[in-house]
């Protein structure tokens, strides 16, 4: 991988200006966010983004992004950096700090930063997106960093010649599987149902790698080691039957959860998304929108995440246009 | 210091003959490897060249200053992103601690290319990862170890973090009187 080069230069003091009313305030860097940045800047709102470490979230940390259309292959974090500069190019503020607090329900929107300061805008769009979900397995939480990882961009490399098992069905599973069998003697994945969900061209891949042993219908209960990882326990889910698999290392990759747990004024599914329209982006609270793998829907993919920030800042402009038409009636 | 179990020893064995030729230097180990309990725990404390030739020896800093020990490599985006955190929390508390990072990089010549990020800290390039064994085995990063100024590893962090998660941790830490 190429090493790509860092662009996270902090916006210099003048361009932020908290005594500033912004139409919009975004809520998280990643696709979503930045597609958002980039339509809301293209409009010519006041719109400032906040990110708390760099910019591309989730997408940053895949190796290879090959189903974005008109773009073959790209490196995740590339993506990031690029999804940054094109919307800086276009005028978008982007502040590195980290939300602490936001108050929704008046017309005027606040957002509390974790450095003390605070942000005013006509509108918010939330674009938190959604990290990855653990186990919840005996062993789990004592092997994270010994063995137990969720991202293998970051830890495939210190699993060079070793065995490790991988924990999931999805694209992700399967992706990030392809990945770490770059580095792997053996990969076995661990999956729950008889049949994987991620994309057929990914199942051909695994299918077709030497590396990859499959276990189907059983489920992860238990990581066992000493010092470090040396095998899991398998419970298959249509018999019952316990076994130990030796292995390494971990690889979870069972799924997300979505990062809206200081939106407590917003309607959510069981699973804790943003319920968001489809329509428009809109949420239960006039003003705010949400975009991205923090809402409740049925592919969270980079290509979903940008069309809903784009047209989440449309409809925010729109709604701004409103509010400042209907102060100036007054 | 406290006993050593036969573990122990065994492990000081091995680690001895693996330092044998190295240009890391192990000033002095008791730890337990991999333990839960490894918290409050002595760190290693060792010394070593930095990728500009430097020696950084953690024993000029300990008592000091509180240490940040963060193991990464350039090809991990998380760790990237930390990295002007890191810096920024270098320069805000320059005279509470200091920062040694860890690369575990496959090449040299990756890692001296992060020069131009202007790093206001040490990079010691772990070629064999025996800094990471000392510290536990790492093998997810970024990782970060905080040893108070007693030489104890007090905290170890996986994952990224923000200037302020950082700042608010090694604040426990640093000793009350110095503390503003």
């Amino acid at each position: 991988m190429d090493i790509a080069i860092m662009n996270l230069s902090k916006p210099k003091k003048e361009e932020i200006n908290y005594d500033d009313v912004f139409d919009v305030v975004i809520i998280g860097g990643g696709v979503a966010g930045f597609s958002a940045g980039i339509y809301a800047s293209r409009a010519r709102m006041n719109a400032v983004l906040v990110e708390k470490l760099g910019p591309g979230g989730q997408i940053a940390t895949t190796n290879v992004v090959e189903n974005y259309p008109g773009i073959p292959e790209i490196n995740g974090y590339e993506l990031g950096l690029k999804l940054e500069e094109q919307a800086r190019k276009h005028g978008l503020k982007v502040i590195l700090d980290e939300v602490k607090g936001v108050n929704l329900k008046e017309e005027l929107k606040t957002v509390k930063l974790a450095s003390g300061k605070e942000l005013k805008a006509y509108s918010v769009i939330i674009a938190t997106g959604a990290d990855y979900k653990k186990l919840g397995v005996p062993g789990e939480e004592k092997f994270i960093g010994r063995g137990v990882s969720f991202c293998a961009t970051c830890d495939a490399a210190f699993f060079k010649d070793k065995d490790v098992v991988i924990v999931g069905g999805g694209n992700t599973a399967l992706d990030e599987g392809l990945f770490i069998a770059n580095f792997a003697r053996s990969i076995t994945i661990i999956h729950r149902r008889d049949s994987f969900r991620a994309e057929k061209i990914l199942q051909e891949r695994v299918f077709a790698n030497p590396k990859f042993k499959f276990i189907f219908n059983s489920v992860l209960e238990e990581i066992i080691g000493n010092e470090k990882v040396e095998a899991v326990k398998i419970r298959n889910v249509q018999t019952g039957e316990i076994s130990e698999v030796k292995t390494d290392g971990v690889f979870v990759f069972i799924g997300m959860v979505p990062n809206t747990q200081m939106f407590e004024d917003l309607e959510k599914d069981e699973y804790g998304y943003i319920k968001a329209s489809f329509y428009d982006m809109s949420t239960n609270i006039p003003g705010v929108f949400a975009a991205g793998d923090c809402i409740s829907k049925f592919l969270r993919q980079a290509i979903t995440a940008a069309a809903d920030g784009a047209i989440a800042a449309v409809v925010a402009e729109k709604y701004v246009d409103k509010i400042k038409q209907k102060a100036l009636k007054k | 210091m406290r006993k050593l179990s036969n573990f122990k020893v065994t492990l000081i064995v091995l680690v001895t003959i693996l330092f044998v030729s190295s240009p890391i230097h192990l000033m002095a180990v008791e730890k337990s490897i991999g333990k839960e309990s490894e918290r409050d725990l002595p760190a290693f404390i060792f010394s070593a060249k930095d990728i500009e030739g430097n020696k950084v020896d953690l024993a000029d800093y300990l008592g000091k200053k509180i240490i940040v020990v963060n193991f990464w490599a350039t090809w991990c985006p998380p760790c990237r992103f930390e990295i002007p955190e890191l810096i920024k929390l270098q320069k805000v508390y320059k005279d509470k601690i200091k920062i040694i990072s860890v690369s575990l990089d496959r090449s040299l010549g990756d890692v001296k290319n992060y020069r131009e990020h202007k790093l206001n800290y040490p990079i010691i390039w772990d070629r064999y990862g025996e800094i990471a064994y000392l510290y536990g085995g790492i093998s997810s990063i970024p990782t970060t170890f905080i040893i108070n100024t007693e030489g104890k590893i007090v905290e170890r962090i996986i994952g990224a973090r923000t200037f302020e998660s950082f700042e608010y941790v090694i604040k426990k830490y640093i000793p009350k009187a110095t503390n503003k």
